[in-house]
């Protein structure tokens, strides 16, 4: 450990006179009575204030400082650049918002309303500060890849230029198979990179292989394989890429196109469609050939299998003199040059029927199929006697893939798709540090999509392996050994199973942590801290947010209110709205939180037995979430509370969670204000005054505020 | 061979130019990040957030964080106002003349107080913006095009309130050299300007707004206004492929209106209790699970396949859609509070300069592709989504890195 860190208060006096006010003399009395040294400035948000500011933080032996000033001072103000100039770095100076409404009125400013109390809650957040040291941290070179087509030689060659290992496991025998809805430029691309990979060095091929278990994390993971001599061996690799997807069903709804001799799949038209001798084998037929194409009729269609119709269609006209129609609902023409194809093969003579509430009915025959279908834009019933109707295909049912989903540690969705529906983890991170998704792993993309995320998971490959070594920051994370019964509850919680095992005890892998602080608010044990942002940091804030002085003596009681707000949604959103010029509520106090998912519920019980009136919740909207899960927690949490609120007498509406995006500083002030007359509407907080209710939430309230400190 | 020693200039500050910039410094390159504009975020940072109580995944909040990270990372340097004059190229190398406009106002001096926005009289027509996340700076930029002292040399009420001394008219462009090992062009799309469909009303009928303006009205102001009367509309038609899928024209799809056009709706409904109307070609995917979000859009909001042909000005402020529902029937009229039209992604105007003086890539669209030494980021290449861009340019870096590391 460092020592402790020495740092100061800033304090800017507005304008003129500023410091004789009565606000701004409690600010200066509340940062000397912890014994910490005041330095006032003049015009902080102005050139001239920003360089004295500058000029102490460089001489005065500190390691950091807290400068409290209004919003015009903070970010993007003049103070950056003149401690650039200085040699300093930005990060010396915490910015503070203290102001109640200065904007546009430089040189009048007013201490906001409880800018003492916010003032001692930065000193202890201060005090708190951790300053990580860095290490170097092995990382395996070896990257596993899984799939045998197009994406997964692509991805294999980036990784070998890129100078890493590559484990490559294709589920069938041969390498570039057929992958007859990508087109013909693919496969010959697919052939080319196959031949050209196997003189590689760096590159193991398992041909049938399976992947049995991934065990560790990202950088280290461990991996079983079973090869087609049904032998088991494992290797260690840093990283994974599932470039397969899961297996499809034929698209058909309702229509009544099973799968028989003359109802088939794209895939296998196309693959027909490869000589026409091979199709007339097929479709034995004397002159043209009438083929129905089927689109999208059941689920949503993806541009590919349009483009493959297409494709298909064109092949039909061109080289066997055939008689298309494609049956569509809604043409998904959202791939690259797929607009021009369509007119292409209708200029050909396809045609095209689209429906929007109707869908066709098929009766497959042993020699054809009868269509008949209500025209949406004739309004009027039509059939049609086909030799061959292809069906476009969608994911399935797949125990394989399920299973292979369970081995990565992953959840496989309705769609088939891997990924966990959430913004930031699209379009190739997963719910596992280390693993990424590409192309029909993750979703129905089309190539030249799924191509770019081979470019993207390249960039995620290096960004954490590098050359084999990755800085990681040390100590983040900390199990209090003594504490933990060892229930794995933050192995399960870890949103980026993060969280491993070390000598049977959990210990977080520093590459995969975000430090979000789910697994200390889950921890029954109250056994893991993160630094610098540990229980007794945010008891001592939520303490210290609570006005000590008997209230209503002089003015109405006024009602306080806490804010917890997610640094990477609610945070942005309020600062943004501050520099705008609106006004901070009175009597709301904020701790601004990693993640929601570190509000620990003893954290809101704390805070009403502190007496405060009402909690408030700020986090990102649930599949928003920066680290996957912790609004979902959050969310979890909320409920809970508010049952053991209403049974101990204390009305739940004094909780109230909410989502904010980061561009929303135009709500969320109003967000507030609402949340505020909520609880003013509620009155004063019972368990100020009635010591049942008090007595009754401390039984669930473990003791944050002395015990839990981080040892050392 | 060591990337510590390279540097790359990245043309464009919008969610692709940044992504790749962050990827490039992230592995020590030096970048030189080149902006147009007077900040940085380009159109991904006017997206409004379209929740309902739950996110929908519009992906409008993926360049905040992104953009914080730019505007504090030591590795980038930033040209704001900034436009490339010439390219030259030396061997593997480039040599990239930039003229940066001038602010007008000094980004040291300038604290946001808004004194100037207050006595400013062409403050409406935006003579002085705010940048799009705050960070960015300066933190009131005045624009040449609106500002009246570069109409009558005179009006500098603006430079007389300033108690900082911030604004200085006086100030010149100038042209400064800078030296890369390689370029990143992400000079993104261009919004269909959907004045040129004049039968739609934009410009012409008050109330016909495109997407984008409705987005950034939601963003700025919490919800939804009518430009008439400034009141928030009670139903809204918006009215698809505006600038997408025509034959003589931009023959292509651009992928992301359908998308944006539906999740506004039902934010609309949801949020601010709005009745809504789609007039559609065909839908286009995005998205997982979107079965279950197809079903619940058709639940909530009046889907119309057909294309209205015409939109005028009707009685009692309202503005009329005459379009065809069945064949062979007469036309309906619809009256609606607010039009908006989904307008798809043009390529960059730029573009054909651009790619002869970098010797990028053009295709018969107007896009940009990649040639060595030369990487095009983002929607530049195609119409792609925010999550697309995201990769697209995170991939764009990676052959930009393998290119350095390449290099002797």
């Amino acid at each position: 450990m460092k020592s402790p860190n020495r740092y100061g208060v800033f304090l800017c006096q507005g304008g003129h006179g500023g410091q004789e006010s009565l606000d701004f003399k409690r600010l200066r009395w509340t940062a000397e009575a912890q014994g910490v040294p005041v330095f006032e400035v003049t015009q902080a948000c102005a050139q001239e204030g920003a360089a004295a500011v500058a000029r102490l933080t460089g001489e005065g032996g500190f390691d950091s400082f807290i400068l409290g000033a209004c919003p015009l001072a903070g970010p993007g103000g003049p103070l950056a650049g003149e401690l650039w100039r200085a040699g300093l770095k930005p990060e010396m100076v915490q910015h503070l918002d203290l102001c109640q409404k200065p904007l546009g009125q430089t040189g009048q400013c007013l201490v906001m309303d409880g800018g003492a109390l916010a003032l001692d809650q930065a000193l202890v957040a201060q005090a708190a500060r951790f300053q990580p040291e860095s290490r170097e941290m092995e990382v395996s070179r070896r990257v596993l890849v899984l799939g045998s087509g197009l994406l997964a030689l692509k991805a294999a060659r980036g990784l070998l230029l890129g100078g890493y290992k590559v484990l490559l496991i294709t589920p069938g025998r041969r390498l570039a198979p057929p992958e007859p809805l990508l087109g013909l430029e693919a496969k010959l691309e697919a052939t080319a990179l196959a031949r050209e990979l196997e003189a590689a060095e760096r590159l193991e091929v398992v041909s049938r292989g399976e992947l049995l278990r991934l065990a560790g994390s990202s950088g280290g993971f461990t991996a079983t394989v079973l090869d087609r001599q049904r032998r088991r061996w494992t290797r260690r690799a840093g990283a994974v890429l599932v470039t397969q997807g899961p297996p499809t069903r034929l698209n058909s709804g309702d229509t009544g196109l099973e799968a028989g001799p003359r109802v088939v799949s794209l895939s296998d038209l196309l693959i027909w469609l490869s000589s026409p001798e091979h199709f007339r084998k097929k479709v034995p037929r004397q002159g043209q050939p009438r083929v129905g194409l089927a689109v999208g009729l059941g689920q949503e269609a993806s541009p590919m299998s349009l483009r493959a119709a297409c494709l298909a269609a064109r092949g039909l006209v061109s080289e066997l003199g055939a008689e298309v129609t494609l049956f569509t609902s809604q043409a998904k023409m959202a791939a690259p040059d797929l607009e021009e194809l369509t007119q292409e093969v209708r200029g050909l003579g396809v045609v095209f029927v689209k429906f929007d509430s109707h869908r066709p009915q098929a009766s497959p025959r042993p020699d054809g199929v009868g269509v008949s279908y209500f025209e949406e834009i004739l309004g009027r019933e039509l059939s049609q006697d086909l030799d061959l109707v292809a069906v476009d295909e969608v994911p399935g049912p797949g125990q394989a893939w399920r299973g292979l989903a369970r081995v990565l540690g992953l959840a496989a969705s309705g769609d088939g798709s891997l990924q966990p529906d959430q913004v930031n983890a699209l379009p190739t991170a997963s719910a596992r540090a280390g693993v990424f998704l590409l192309g029909p792993a993750s979703g129905a993309w089309d190539l030249p999509a799924a191509l770019d995320q081979v470019g993207q998971a390249l960039a995620g490959v290096r960004a954490l392996l590098g050359q084999g070594k990755a800085r990681v920051e040390e100590g983040r994370v900390r199990v209090d050994r003594r504490r933990c019964a060892i229930c794995l509850t933050c192995v399960r919680v870890c949103p980026r199973q993060a969280m491993g095992r070390q000598d049977r005890r959990p210990e977080a892998n520093p590459l995969a942590c975000t430090a979000c602080g789910t697994c200390a608010s889950e921890c029954p044990m109250e056994a893991i801290q993160i630094a610098g942002q540990d229980d007794q940091r945010f008891a001592r804030e939520i303490g210290a947010a609570v006005s000590k002085s008997p209230s209503g003596l002089l003015t109405a009681p006024e009602r306080e209110m806490l804010v917890f707000a997610c640094a990477n949604s609610a945070g942005p959103a309020l600062a943004a709205a501050r520099l705008a010029g609106r006004p901070w509520p009175s009597g709301v106090r904020l701790v601004q939180v990693p993640c929601a998912g570190k509000v620990d519920p003893a954290y809101v019980l704390w805070a009403f037995q502190q007496g405060l009136d009402g909690v408030l919740v700020l986090g990102c909207y649930e599949d928003a979430c920066h680290s996957l899960t912790g609004s979902t927690w959050a969310a979890y949490r909320a409920g809970h509370l508010r049952r053991l609120l209403t049974e101990a007498g204390c009305d739940p509406r004094r909780l109230i969670s909410a989502g904010v995006a980061p561009g929303m500083h135009a709500q969320v002030m109003d967000m507030m204000e609402q949340a505020r007359q909520r609880v003013e509407g509620l009155g004063a907080n019972p368990l100020k005054t009635q010591a049942r209710v008090r007595e009754f939430l401390s039984r669930f309230t473990v003791r944050i505020d002395e015990t839990y400190a981080i040892a050392g | 061979m060591d990337l510590q020693d390279k540097s790359v200039l990245v043309i464009g500050g919008g969610l692709a130019g940044i992504t790749a910039s962050l990827e490039l410094a992230g592995q020590g390159v030096r970048v030189a990040l080149v902006e147009k504009d007077d900040f940085l975020g380009g159109q991904a940072a006017r997206l409004a957030c379209k929740a309902l109580d739950t996110c929908q995944k519009c992906n409008g909040c993926l360049a905040e964080p992104r953009l914080a990270a730019v505007l504090s990372h030591p590795g980038i340097e930033l040209w704001r106002r900034s436009r490339v004059e010439q390219v030259v190229r030396n061997g593997r190398g480039f040599t990239v003349r930039l003229r940066q406009e001038p602010a007008y106002v000094d980004p040291e001096r300038c604290n946001g107080c808004g004194q100037c926005l207050e006595v400013c009289p062409a403050a409406g027509e935006g003579a002085l913006r705010a940048p799009l996340i705050p960070g960015d700076r300066p933190r009131l930029a005045i624009s040449p095009t609106s500002c009246l002292y570069f109409k009558d040399q005179r009006s500098t009420l603006c430079q007389d309130i300033c108690p900082e001394e911030a604004i200085d008219f006086g100030q010149t462009p100038r042209q400064v050299e800078i030296k890369a090992d390689a370029l990143v062009l992400a000079t993104g799309f261009q919004p269909y300007p959907a004045a040129t469909k004049e039968r739609l009303g934009h410009g012409r009928v008050a109330d016909v707004v495109t997407a984008l303006e409705l987005e950034q009205g939601l963003r700025d102001h919490g919800g939804p206004v009518r430009p008439s009367d400034g009141r928030p509309p009670a139903s809204v038609a918006f009215i698809q492929c505006v600038g997408s899928r025509e034959r003589l024209g931009h023959n292509y799809c651009s992928r992301v209106c359908c998308g944006y056009a539906l999740r506004l709706g039902r934010h609309l409904r949801s949020r601010h209790g709005a009745q809504v109307s789609i007039f559609y070609m065909d839908l286009q995917s995005f998205g997982h699970a979107l079965d279950d979000f197809m079903a619940a859009a058709r639940q909530e909001l009046n889907l119309i396949r057909s294309m209205p042909y015409d939109v005028y000005q009707g009685h009692g402020g309202q503005v009329v859609l005459e379009y065809q529902a069945v064949s062979g029937q007469p036309p309906v009229k619809g009256r609606f509070d607010l039009v908006v039209l989904s307008v798809g992604m043009a390529p960059n105007p730029d573009n054909p300069q651009l790619a002869q003086a970098c010797g990028a890539g053009l295709d018969h669209h107007g896009f940009l592709s990649s040639r060595p030494g030369v990487f095009v980021a983002g929607a530049a290449t195609r119409p792609l989504d925010m999550a697309e861009v995201v990769a697209q340019a995170a991939g764009a870096a990676q052959e930009a890195l393998r290119y350095l590391e390449e290099c002797p």
